[in-house]
C-alpha cells in the first residue's frame, strides 16, 4: 500500500489529467493496485489513460473512491445515505459509472451499482425497464416485437 | 481478465490499450475494432451492457423479473436465452403450463429448471418439448405435477443424459418401468425424490 501523501495521475478519454491520491485509488481499483504493487507505474511520468471513460464519469468514481477511503469508519446508515445521493444520475450516467467501476474492478461501487438497478427493475414491466434506462433502440423487428406483445401480453 | 504478468512485462499504456480491446470487445456491438477509442466510435448504452455483467444484475431479481429482461431488447433476450442457468416458473400459479411450453424451450442452457406446482398444470407435451431443447438439465423439479404420466419421463430419460437430482415427489402417475428406464439413461443421477410416487417405488427400479 502506497505511502498517503503520493499522487498518481489518471488521464480521461478527453485527455484531462485527473491527480489522485495513491492510496485511494489502490484501496478501491484491483486494477491500479496491481500496476503499483508490480511497480509498472512510474510516478514521474506515467498517467493512466482511461481512453473508455470520460471526464465526468472519471470524477465521479474517483468522488466515490475518495469519500469511501476517508469516510469509512462513518456508520453504515451515513454511507448509504452517501451512496444513495452519489447515485442519483440520469440513467445514461449509471451505465457509465458501471462501465468504469468494472473496467478499474472497483468492486464495492460495481455491487453499489448492481443493487441500484436491481431496484429500479425489480417486478417491472418491459416498457417500464425500457423508459427507466432509456432503451429507445430495441433491436427487434416490428413483427418479433408485435409477436412478443401478442404471446406475452402481462410482460409489458 | 489480462492477468498480472502482462501488467509487469509490458509497456503500460500499452498494457492498458489491450485492456481496451477487451472491454471495448466485450459488449459484441461489433465497435472494437479501433480498441481504445471505443468512446471515440461507438456510444454504448444499456442495450449494449456486457453479458456478464447483465447476469450480475439479473442474479440479483427474482424469476419473473428475468423472463421480462429478455423481452426489453435484443442483446438482453440473446445474453439471457444462452446465458441463464436457472430458472423458476413455481411463482406461476395461472398459465404455467402455456408459459412453460413456449418459454423454457428458448433457455437452451439451462442447468437447474425448477417447476414445481401447488395446482397440478404441467403436461407431458410441455415436458417433451423441454426435453428436446434443454440438455444440459442437472437440476429438474417437477414436483406435484399430478397430470404427467411416463411419456414425460421417457422423454427427460432421452433428452437430459447429465441429469443428477430429479424431484417427481407427487407425480403418482409415473410407473416403475418407466422410472427404471430413465435411470437406465440418466447414469448421473445421485438424486431422487419419489416422496408419494405409489405405483414406482418398488425395488425394480431403484436397484438400477
Amino acid at each position: 500500500m502506497g505511502s498517503p501523501l503520493k499522487k498518481i495521475m489518471l488521464c480521461s478519454s478527453e485527455k484531462e489529467i485527473f491527480s489522485v491520491e495513491e492510496q485511494v485509488m489502490v484501496q478501491h481499483s484491483v486494477i491500479i493496485n496491481n500496476m503499483i504493487e508490480d511497480g509498472s507505474y512510474n510516478y514521474e511520468e506515467s498517467k493512466i489513460p482511461l481512453d473508455c471513460v470520460d471526464s465526468k464519469t472519471l470524477k465521479k468514481v474517483i468522488d466515490y473512491c475518495t469519500y469511501h477511503t476517508h469516510h469509512h469508519n462513518d456508520n453504515q446508515e451515513d454511507l448509504e445515505a452517501w451512496d444513495a445521493q452519489f447515485l442519483n444520475v440520469d440513467s445514461n450516467g449509471l451505465y457509465d459509472l458501471l462501465m468504469a467501476a468494472n473496467y478499474l474492478e472497483i468492486r464495492n461501487l460495481l455491487d453499489l451499482i448492481y443493487r441500484t438497478i436491481k431496484n429500479m427493475i425489480k417486478g417491472k414491466k418491459i416498457d417500464e425497464i425500457r423508459r427507466i434506462l432509456n432503451i429507445k433502440d430495441h433491436g427487434f423487428t416490428p413483427e418479433e416485437e408485435e409477436q412478443n406483445r401478442k404471446e406475452y401480453p402481462h410482460f409489458y | 481478465m489480462v492477468g498480472k504478468e502482462n501488467l509487469r512485462t509490458e509497456d503500460l499504456n500499452l498494457c492498458f490499450e489491450k485492456l481496451m480491446m477487451v472491454a471495448g470487445g466485450g459488449g459484441g456491438g461489433g465497435g472494437g475494432e479501433k480498441g481504445g477509442k471505443m468512446k471515440a466510435g461507438v456510444i454504448t448504452e444499456w442495450k449494449d451492457i456486457p453479458v456478464e455483467l447483465l447476469m450480475q444484475i439479473l442474479s440479483l431479481v427474482d424469476d419473473q423479473t428475468v423472463i421480462t429482461a429478455s423481452g426489453v431488447c435484443r442483446g438482453w433476450r440473446d445474453a439471457i436465452y444462452f446465458g441463464l442457468a436457472r430458472l423458476s416458473l413455481s411463482w406461476c400459479s395461472k398459465n404455467m403450463n402455456n408459459l412453460a411450453l413456449s418459454l423454457v424451450p428458448k433457455f437452451t442452457k439451462l442447468q437447474t429448471l425448477i417447476l414445481r406446482q401447488d395446482k397440478p398444470q404441467l403436461e407431458d407435451n410441455t415436458v417433451e418439448r423441454i426435453a428436446n431443447y434443454c440438455h444440459d438439465l442437472q437440476i429438474l423439479d417437477l414436483s406435484k405435477s399430478f397430470k404427467l404420466t411416463d411419456r414425460s419421463l421417457y422423454a427427460v430419460a432421452h433428452g437430459c443424459p447429465d441429469l443428477t437430482k430429479l424431484n417427481i415427489s407427487g407425480c403418482s402417475a409415473f410407473s416403475d418401468n418407466a422410472l427404471a428406464y430413465l435411470a437406465g439413461f440418466c447414469r448421473k443421477l445421485k438424486v431422487l425424490n419419489l416422496c408419494g410416487c405409489v405405483r414406482a417405488a418398488t425395488d425394480t427400479a431403484l436397484q438400477v
